[in-house]
């Protein structure tokens, strides 16, 4: 596997994302300027410039139309993928640590921070599309409804949309997640999955089922609908991301030591790794390098292909996978396959 | 010169194409017969992807040339993904072999038990470690006390490490005192030899009068500094305190190139 590496940006990776199609590929980082690439060759296809500050997340939605950013300078922008223009932005009252778009692209979810006064929320814009088109008409620019903290929980750090923009899955500081209804955000249903800073949420293909990353070194497979923990990953460092790869039952996470102290350590000793675990079996089973610093966000495309992972040294590597990622199976896989197969001979003799 | 007749096509049975064509050069006429296949290649893209495709640059990027750019865009080295339970294992056994191939550890000795890992990690330290500092206490005990180990006694005076008790040479595995000055002596093997003549050299002691006793590590001629003449005085160590005694009976009072020697035991520096 040689993987691709785009340098692009100046600071530290944020996010990393695949459209739909995954074809391309957006990046945000802590300079101001996010970008957007071919996934096929890492050609980049353009830029997104305005933003004052640190751009904390960046989405696209399902018809790769529109791009949304989340920035330390207290604003959401809503892009044009095509030529790069800003269609609208909005205005906090915090900087904005991440953004998504809702599956059915008509709502824009956004954590804010909890600083300044301000007890943090979780607040979701509404949006209205053509039906034809699906170009955006119509941007409200009050927010549709706010989740703020509720007591008895830090604020959150990360959020995402479940299928059908039914739920809205809140990792918080504390380690806590909290599943709010979609529609109205009231408050369903919440988990003490962890100890540390959930620092990461992402969702299976299907989007019923989500994996969290904490800092305190664990992954957590999580059912969205009855909310409880199907499968647990234990990595030895500080995880900053995970994701479930389609096509394959694996799950990816990325992490290393903290950024404060990445200076004492090698590159050998800090773990900078992206850590395949199988999916079911819950093993380790794999580990790609390459990275100088912790893995700041992995992705994996959506037909499971590729992957991408944006570090802490500023690059986003992109990994096309090899034949041999597409073969590998378990024992225990094969002789299943292989009984199945007499089964059936016996069946047409 | 003559024309070039037109190129040829003729279809094959097998659906392939022939096709011949003339062409001159350095005034002569060449046929090129090319037999060619075409096959259709095709490839599904999804609609919007193709369309994407097509896209001008924005940004940045929007005074750049199609293609990747170098200046972002650069092919890393090759990584390695080995999916399989036992990838540790491997990728431990590989790093062995790294190791070794560098010549690994081995150039690290421990000064205690010589295994392959720094003295102060030894895990013999506390056990073998404290025979060495005993059996150097027992010294400082006894009345024949070392004169390095004297010095240690002196209080408020300062001791090099090296003259310390216990104090081992780094370089080898051995336990005794290697950091011992080379030219200093063990007194119990060695004589002094007084009133030797001038001209006796380290050589003629050794195979005109010491011959008879055997191998003798050490023999010193003590010289003036300056003029590098002999001062009559040499320290001979034996193998044995027994064949230095013999020697002593030997040598004391007997004649050697002209002149009577006068030997006796050889006696500890005195350090001021």
């Amino acid at each position: 596997m040689r993987p691709i590496m785009l340098k692009g940006h100046e600071r530290s990776l944020t996010q990393v994302k695949y459209n739909r199609e995954g074809d391309l590929i957006f990046s945000c980082a802590k300079d101001s300027v996010a970008s957007v690439w071919y996934s096929m060759n890492g050609e980049r296809l353009g830029t997104f410039e305005g933003h004052q500050g640190t751009i904390w997340s960046i989405d696209v939605d399902q018809f790769t139309e529109y791009a949304v950013t989340g920035s330390a300078d207290f604003s959401i922008k809503l892009w044009k993928v095509q030529d790069g223009s800003n269609v609208f932005t909005w205005k906090t009252k915090t900087p904005v640590r991440r953004v998504e778009f809702s599956p059915s692209g008509d709502k824009i979810l956004a954590v804010l921070d909890g600083v300044m006064g301000y007890p943090g929320s979780v607040t979701v814009y509404d949006l209205k599309r053509d039906a034809q088109t699906n170009e955006i008409v119509d941007i409200a620019e009050e927010p549709a409804y706010n989740i703020m903290t509720r007591e008895g929980f830090e604020i959150a750090s990360v959020a995402a949309w479940s299928f059908e923009d039914k739920f809205i899955v809140v990792g918080h500081k504390d380690g806590k997640v909290s599943k709010y209804d979609g529609s109205t955000g009231e408050f369903v249903d919440s988990l003490e999955l962890h100890e540390q800073n959930v620092s990461d949420v992402q969702f299976s293909p299907d989007k019923t089922y989500f994996i969290t990353s904490s800092r305190d070194s664990n992954a957590k497979l999580v059912d969205v609908v009855s909310f409880e923990v199907l499968k647990a990953y234990e990595a030895d460092c500080p995880l900053n991301s995970a994701c479930i790869t389609p096509l394959k039952q694996f799950v990816v996470l990325g992490g290393g030591q903290d950024a404060k102290d990445v200076t004492t350590t090698s590159s050998r000793e800090g773990k900078f790794e992206a850590r395949f675990y199988h999916k079911i079996f819950q093993d380790e089973i794999g580990r790609v390098k390459g990275h100088f610093g912790p893995l700041n966000y992995v992705a994996v495309s959506p037909q499971g292909t590729s992957y991408a992972s944006g570090g802490e040294d500023g690059f986003v590597r992109l990994h096309h996978f090899d034949k041999s990622y597409f073969d590998f199976k378990y024992d225990v896989e094969k002789s299943a396959e292989a009984q199945k197969h007499m089964q059936q001979l016996e069946i047409a003799n | 010169m003559s024309e070039v007749p037109p190129p040829q096509i003729v279809e094959n049975a097998d659906g392939s194409k022939t096709i011949i064509s003339y062409k001159i050069e350095n005034g002569k006429k060449f046929k090129v017969t090319q037999k060619v296949k075409e096959i259709k290649v095709t490839e599904k893209v999804n609609k919007s992807v193709a369309l994407r495709k097509q896209w001008k640059k924005f940004g940045a990027e929007s005074n750049s040339a199609p293609g990747p750019d170098y200046s972002t865009t650069q092919l890393g080295e090759e990584v390695y993904l080995r999916l399989g339970t036992s990838w540790k294992k491997m990728e431990e056994e590989e790093e062995k072999k790294a190791k070794e191939a560098k010549g690994g550890d081995k150039m690290i000795t421990c000064r205690i038990c010589g295994g392959n890992h720094y003295t102060m990690h030894c895990p013999f330290k506390d056990t073998l470690g404290d025979n060495s500092s005993s059996a150097t206490a027992a010294a400082v005990d006894s009345p024949a006390a070392d004169a390095g180990a004297a010095d240690v006694l002196a209080p408020g005076k300062y001791v090099p490490p090296s003259r310390r008790a216990g104090a081992r040479d780094p370089s080898s595995n051995n336990n005794f005192d290697a950091y011992k000055d080379q030219r200093e002596r063990d007194d119990a093997k060695t004589l002094k030899i007084m009133q030797l003549n001038e001209h006796a050299d380290e050589n003629t002691l050794r195979y005109e009068l010491l011959f008879p006793f055997g191998r003798i590590p050490k023999v010193v001629v003590v010289r003036n500094r300056e003029t590098g003449r002999s001062r009559g005085i040499a320290y001979v160590t034996f193998e044995t305190e027994e064949i230095a005694e013999s020697a002593l009976n030997f040598l004391d009072g007997r004649g050697f190139m002209n002149l009577i020697l006068h030997a006796e035991w050889s006696k500890p520096k005195v350090r001021e």
